[in-house]
């Protein structure tokens, strides 16, 4: 297929022009229709895979000028993955739209928050730090805690966030620190390298101190580079290929220096674990260092779940397990990790090792309606996603919902909230520790 | 289009339902034939009610008004001309009621035709017609394309399951036929004309759909053959032996080839044919059937006979005759497909004229479909994959299409004429046959606003598009 490989050769942001193979490859055929979750509430062919695909047919013709209208269909997208994984011409449609959304942006510039948003994090640690600080010093003002919960609410109206959001309180401090952390396991066996994410580092440190605790009761010593950053799921989503480039190159130096060289990686967080799988190589396949660098580095990564179902083993886990959680727990299984690694097992046996009623939710692979800052972006279609979900876990019984995503974990807590569901909704490290007696 | 009538569309539908925008119109130029033509409007009808007074304004400007479910068919059938609208019709996605003491279910078009099946086997009843596109497809759509599917052998197809429609005729008046009874024979059955007119003689806002009691079990069954007439052979034996199958599917040679590629696992290189069979009722029944199935099989010299106990082993049969097109695609991307219908004792003559048709003419031709009632998918592309040779694929669809006619078959089997087929329709349809169905349109639609460019041969109503 002299086509399919002429694209292969080259990275990201290469334009429309290497498009045309790819587009070719959808024959309308409209199956995208049956899994499509914004589809599914918007019901236009616009907001379906093979209506936008369409549409950047046309502009790559010049049959469509760049319009804000189009632009709005591509943003609308929650690059969940579930029409790749049912397209059965293999049509790579997160790749199609996040490059149409690159020839937007430099058509049409970028709204000012999510160009602020990709500069920030692409800015690297110190910057990104000092907003922490300052988004810290000033949740209190801005916000009210929701009593019993780690949630907050507006004080006063603020621009993008709802009356009625969940608002993730940011930690009182960040998990890393400037400088590499090393965490030695007694008897170590094994050195991995920890990359946190950002919502792990930021919000939910517990869960980044859940991971070493669990690896280092099993023997696993635990390397945390200070200077990783942010994944850049967020600037690829919006097409800044750019500043995704330099996170990757950051996160690849960080992750391949010094004692953390050839380790494997573990990742808690869905998108951060598929970035560094399979975006990284994409970005950087036209960068003679890097390239190579970011292959390498897929190979070693891991989700924190098929590391120790994997790599440890669930043989040398049960025999930490002190007490299983009561009642029973049900999966939810984030759009980056199920569809976008491949996995769906992992979770699940150590959830069954840890509970002693495992209840499976319906189509627990179906997308919460986060898609990183879609949920903010498009709140009222997120919301009707997310509805859907929280009604798949409270019709499950489950009195806890576990998940390997912080993403869906801040929204699903929302939507839960909004029901005054009690349903506990956490990482499945967090409920591994827990049974582990570590927290 | 005229600006009084986008206004007056726009009074009745609200501007939110009339969308003009280029950016709207690109999204329904489309099905899934490769032809294409960008329309005037796209319209989303919120009711039922909406629909008449829609065509009646239509009628009054004379805008041609192309219905549209999940736009999922091959032949153009969904592409409205670029004079005219289009009327998505799945936002009418109710699904009236259910009902069990009568043995039906009333339903609005834009119903997809896997959500009431699973919202009739939630009551323990069945709806069989079931054709490939069924996860996304809407009833409304294989209604107006007759759609077939894997269980025609044993059930029939769409036509078999529409005992009523609601239909709003070019005038705007809305018309109903058929009923909830199983015996009608009350004036002309009006049901079966519109069950397959392609969206050219009136537009169904709601159908009677006729249920069967959900069976109680199926069993499945793959057998490998060394030669295509071997299994082939084995459909009338079956027969013979009293077991009507309900699937029948088969896949040739250069399927299996590029699904054990596709899928990883492979079949016995020197496997010929593929028969994949199903036969469902009573638990023991089925039993006793499939038993039957396996001894038939052995007999024709099956070389390879798997069984499915349970649901995910059956997953695991069905795997491979799901994959054949995504396999095909994964080879090249597009692919040149017929659907063809023949007697079902000339499968095997057919299949003998498709090895002629591949060599003779360097293709690369993959052959497979619903072996038990005749219907076979053809799809091909030139062997060299660097060739543009469409002269060449012309005649070779020329060939494919007139083995089957030469077979007493049909040049459409569940996909419909559409704008692709309407140049052979003669091929199938005598002069005064022909003749006739054109003054029935011209009866029911005299100004010819509904979906024109269809079914007969005529002006182009969009350009082919791959």
């Amino acid at each position: 297929m002299p086509h399919e490989n002429s694209v292969k050769e080259s990275g990201q942001g290469q334009g429309l022009a290497g498009l045309g193979a790819l587009l070719l490859k959808c024959t309308k055929c409209g199956e995208c229709r049956s899994v499509c979750p914004v589809f599914n509430e918007l019901g236009e062919e616009k907001y379906v895979a093979r209506g936008k695909l369409a549409l950047v047919d046309a502009l790559g013709a010049g049959e469509l000028p760049p319009t804000d209208a189009l632009r709005e269909a591509l943003e609308q997208c929650l690059l969940c993955l579930s029409c790749e994984a049912r397209c059965g011409s293999g049509v790579p449609v997160s790749r199609i739209i996040t490059e149409a959304r690159a020839e937007l942006a430099r058509d049409l510039g970028r709204p000012l928050p999510k160009r602020m948003l990709y500069r920030l994090l692409a800015s690297g640690r110190g910057m990104v730090n000092l907003a922490f600080r300052t988004g810290s010093l000033l949740q209190p003002f801005l916000f009210r805690r929701i009593p019993g919960t780690s949630g907050l609410k507006r004080r006063f109206p603020l621009p993008l966030v709802d009356r009625d959001l969940h608002v993730p309180r940011l930690a009182l401090r960040p998990f890393r620190s400037r400088e590499e952390r090393f965490f030695p396991a007694p008897d170590s066996r094994d050195t991995v390298v920890f990359f946190t994410g950002c919502l792990t580092n930021f919000i939910h440190t517990q869960t980044a101190g859940s991971v070493v605790k669990v690896l280092n009761s099993l023997g696993i010593s635990v390397i945390v580079p200070g200077d990783q950053a942010c994944c850049g799921a967020p600037a690829h989503a919006g097409g800044d290929f750019g500043a995704a480039g330099n996170l990757a190159r950051m996160n690849l130096k960080a992750l391949n220096r010094g004692r953390a060289e050839g380790k494997k990686v573990v990742v808690p967080c869905a998108s951060g674990g598929y970035m560094l799988k399979s975006v990284y190589s994409l970005l950087m396949q036209d960068d003679p260092v890097y390239g190579e660098m970011a292959a390498d580095t897929a190979q070693r990564t891991f989700d924190i779940s098929e590391y120790l179902v994997n790599h440890v083993g669930l043989g040398n886990i049960s025999p930490h397990v002190k007490s299983h959680l009561s009642g029973p727990v049900t999966c939810h299984d984030p759009c980056h990790l199920n569809r976008g690694q491949g996995i769906r097992e992992e979770p699940r046996a150590l959830l069954k090792i840890v509970c002693d009623e495992f209840a499976e939710m319906e189509d627990p692979g179906t997308c919460c309606g986060s898609g990183g800052i879609y949920g903010i972006t498009h709140r009222d279609t997120s919301k009707r996603i997310l509805e859907k979900k929280i009604r798949s876990i409270l019709d499950s019984g489950a009195g806890i919902v576990s998940t390997g995503c912080p993403g869906c974990i801040i929204q699903i807590t929302g939507g839960l909230l909004q029901r005054g569901s009690m349903v506990e909704a956490t990482h499945t490290i967090q409920l591994l520790a827990r049974a582990m007696g570590l927290v | 289009m005229n600006p009084e009538a986008i206004r007056l569309l726009s009074d009745l539908l609200g501007p939110s339902n009339l969308k003009t925008a280029l950016e709207d119109r690109i999204t329904y130029a489309f099905d899934a034939s490769g032809t294409r033509a960008i329309p005037e409007a796209v319209l989303f009808p919120r009711t039922r009610e909406d629909v008449p007074e829609i065509v009646k304004i239509a009628a009054r400007f004379g805008i041609p008004i192309t219905a549209r479910g999940a736009g999922s068919g091959l032949t153009g059938g969904a592409v409205a001309p670029s004079s005219g609208m289009v009327l998505d019709m799945s936002c009418l996605d109710r699904i009236i009621r259910i009902d069990p003491g009568n043995l039906l279910a009333e339903v609005e078009p834009g119903v997809v035709t896997a959500e009431l099946q699973a919202a009739v086997e939630r009551e323990g009843l069945f709806y069989p017609p079931d054709p490939a596109s069924g996860s996304f497809s809407t009833i409304g759509g294989n209604i107006a394309e007759n759609a077939g599917g894997m269980r025609a052998v044993k059930y029939g197809v769409t036509r078999n399951y529409v005992m009523g429609l609601e239909v709003v005729l070019a005038s705007g008046e809305v018309i109903h036929t058929g009923s909830k009874c199983l015996k009608d024979v009350v004036g002309y059955d009006l049901t079966t004309l519109f069950v397959g007119s392609e969206g050219t003689l009136g537009i169904i806002t709601r159908a009677i759909l006729r249920l069967l009691p959900l069976p109680e079990a199926r069993r499945t069954l793959l057998a490998l053959f060394p030669s295509m007439s071997k299994a082939a052979e084995t459909v009338p034996r079956l027969f013979k032996s009293r077991v009507v199958p309900s699937t029948l599917e088969f896949m040739d040679r250069v399927c299996i080839e590029v699904v054990s590629k596709y899928l990883e696992s492979g079949f016995p290189e020197n496997a010929e044919a593929v028969l994949l069979i199903e036969v469902d009722g009573r638990r023991s029944a089925v039993n006793e059937e499939m038993g039957e199935v396996h001894r038939v099989c052995k007999e024709q010299g099956a070389m390879e006979i798997q069984t499915a106990a349970s649901e995910s082993e059956r997953d695991v049969l069905w795997r491979s005759r799901r994959s054949i097109h995504n396999a095909l695609r994964r080879l090249r991307p597009r692919w040149e497909e017929e659907d063809v219908s023949v007697p079902i004792a000339s499968i095997p003559a057919m299949i003998e004229t498709m090895e002629q048709i591949r060599r003779s003419h360097g293709l690369l031709l993959a052959c497979f479909g619903h072996v038990g009632d005749g219907n076979l998918h053809i799809s091909y592309v030139p062997k060299d994959e660097t060739a543009t040779d469409s002269p060449r694929l012309g005649r070779a669809r020329h060939d494919i299409l007139r083995a089957a006619v030469d077979l007493e078959g049909r040049i459409a089997a569940e996909h419909g004429i559409g704008s692709i087929k309407r140049k052979e329709i003669g091929w199938n349809l005598d002069q005064p046959t022909l003749h006739l169905m054109e003054t029935v349109k011209h009866l029911l639609d005299p100004d010819g606003i509904f979906n024109p460019g269809k079914i007969f041969p005529g002006e182009e109503a969009g350009s082919h598009a791959s």
